[in-house]
């Protein structure tokens, strides 16, 4: 369901294989998959929205897990490609502070944090 | 060990299946046709039955669907007995309920090993849904603690009306609120959303409830900006791996004045001659040490409504996935203003339930709404 890419060598890239809503026990899945993950040596996390439909509170938490367990090492998490509802709900609860939320695909994500 | 029936009109196979199964231990009940299957089944409750499709008396398909819609028998495992070129027939009964098939003439160990496999399922299933079921009972439980929370009568005098909507999703949810005397002019509400559902959120959102009426009995100058600031430090995200939202409000009767803050929740709405969100005390969500614990004060006029309400209803989706959204939601309740306002909160919940359509809700519903003196 999820997958994770190292894109020239930097960055990692979190890709949904297919249109997923992370809700309920997926997003608990998905929390646990995250954290495992290693992205202590990448330069930046991006996660690519373009496959997310929604995203519940419960998956929201793992990007917050995921940044206190990152914010160590100061690696940048970014979430591109956020349809408009989605930016709003990173909005409303301010996690744009935390998390990049501007970028509209990978290859503006790799362009700012990728160097 | 299992409790075996086995129904076939052939006596040689029934004693060749009951030499195989007795000899590891099962005990083996006999039938040699399907009316006598069916009543021994309804006596004894056997833990597996091996039904031959060819009976004297009914087809064995026909048994096979007997069984299957009788309420008492309906989980006891099936395998079919069927000849080699009784292909269709075996399709027939496996999409009708038989767990598995033995082709005839058999090999006793195939015979052990499916019968073996067929009753570990079966008690697999049977375990987990007892664990089920004592989990239900435990969100039962939780649910009840949880909604006694709710408050089952305002504080009086404050408000000219007060009325809410609350639906847990899942039985027990996240969401919780509470209105809090502070003093004779001045009352505490406040809206809370735990993120997720289930026991883990409840459990917190009880936490949450008693920290805040604890913190309301000892603090006799209540200040708004300083109780955020108290829910931030005790509920961080890194202990309790859970953040939550949430909006309060401190209604001051004397000064008809409404002092908001709100951490990463929906903002409130007010209804006066028009309709607004009250937008500009936001801040970000509890627990990550990102509050300033800022307030945002608001003249109230006689009449005029406040509504506080959860994403629940916001994020709820119609069959093509579409949000209900705010804009939707203000609209709603700009339409039924002048209603009564529980039966404003009641045509908008039935306005919501509509959209959502015939599924459950995924998130819990949780509005509030307070009309002024």
């Amino acid at each position: 369901m999820f997958k994770v890419e190292k894109v020239n060598g930097t960055c990692s890239v979190i890709k949904l294989k297919e249109p997923t809503r992370i809700t309920g026990e997926i997003s608990i899945e998905f929390r646990e998959w995250l954290l495992k993950q290693k992205f202590e040596q990448s330069k930046a996390v991006i996660f690519d929205a373009d496959n997310l439909i929604f995203i519940d509170s419960m998956g929201i938490a793992s990007f917050i897990a995921l940044y206190k367990k990152l914010s160590q090492s100061r690696i940048p998490i970014v979430l591109c490609g956020l349809s408009p509802d989605l930016k709003n709900l990173f909005m409303m609860l301010k996690l744009n502070t935390l998390f990049d939320i501007d970028c509209d695909s990978v290859s503006m994500a790799l362009e700012r944090f990728g160097r | 060990m299992g409790k075996i029936l086995v129904v076939d009109d052939d006596r040689t196979i029934r004693m060749l299946l009951k030499l195989i199964l007795n000899k590891v231990g099962h005990d083996v009940l006999e039938a040699f046709d399907a009316k006598t299957g069916l009543s021994v089944a309804e006596l004894e409750s056997p833990d597996l039955i091996l039904l031959d499709l060819m009976l004297p008396d009914m087809n064995g398909l026909e048994l096979l669907d007997t069984i299957k819609k009788n309420k008492q028998l309906e989980k006891i495992p099936i395998i079919v007995l069927t000849g080699s070129t009784d292909q269709e027939n075996k399709l027939i009964a496996l999409r009708n309920g038989a767990v598995d098939f033995i082709t005839k003439p058999f090999l006793h160990e195939e015979v052990l090993l499916r019968v073996k496999t067929q009753l570990k399922l079966h008690n697999l299933i049977n375990s987990l849904e007892n664990a089920v079921s004592i989990l239900e009972k435990d969100l039962v439980a939780a649910s009840r603690i949880q909604k006694s929370l709710i408050p089952s009568s305002p504080p009086e005098g404050y408000f000219e009306s007060i009325h809410w909507i609350y639906e847990p999703s899942h039985k027990v949810g996240g969401d919780i609120f509470d209105i809090i005397a502070i003093d004779e002019k001045t009352v505490l509400l406040y809206l809370a959303d735990i993120a997720g559902h289930g026991v883990n959120a409840a459990m917190l959102s009880v936490i949450v409830h008693r920290f805040i009426e604890d913190y309301c009995d000892n603090h006799p100058n209540f200040e708004l900006g300083k109780f955020m600031l108290e829910l931030d430090k005790n509920f961080r995200f890194n202990d309790f791996k859970l953040f939550f939202t949430v909006t309060a409000a401190l209604f001051h009767n004397d000064s008809k004045t409404v002092e908001i803050t709100n951490a990463g929740h929906p903002a409130p709405i007010l209804i006066a001659e028009d309709i607004f969100e009250l937008k500009e005390s936001a801040e970000s969500i509890i627990g990550i040490d990102m509050l300033k614990g800022s307030t945002k004060s608001y003249n109230i006029s006689s009449g005029a409504r406040f509504f506080l309400y959860t994403d629940g209803v916001t994020e709820a989706t119609d069959d093509d996935g579409q949000l209900f959204g705010s804009r939707r939601l203000m609209e709603s309740l700009y339409k039924y203003r002048n209603l009564e306002l529980k039966n404003q909160l009641e045509s908008v919940f039935y306005q919501l339930k509509a959209f959502n359509g015939s599924k459950e809700f995924e998130d819990d519903i949780s509005i509030i709404g307070i009309q002024f003196q």
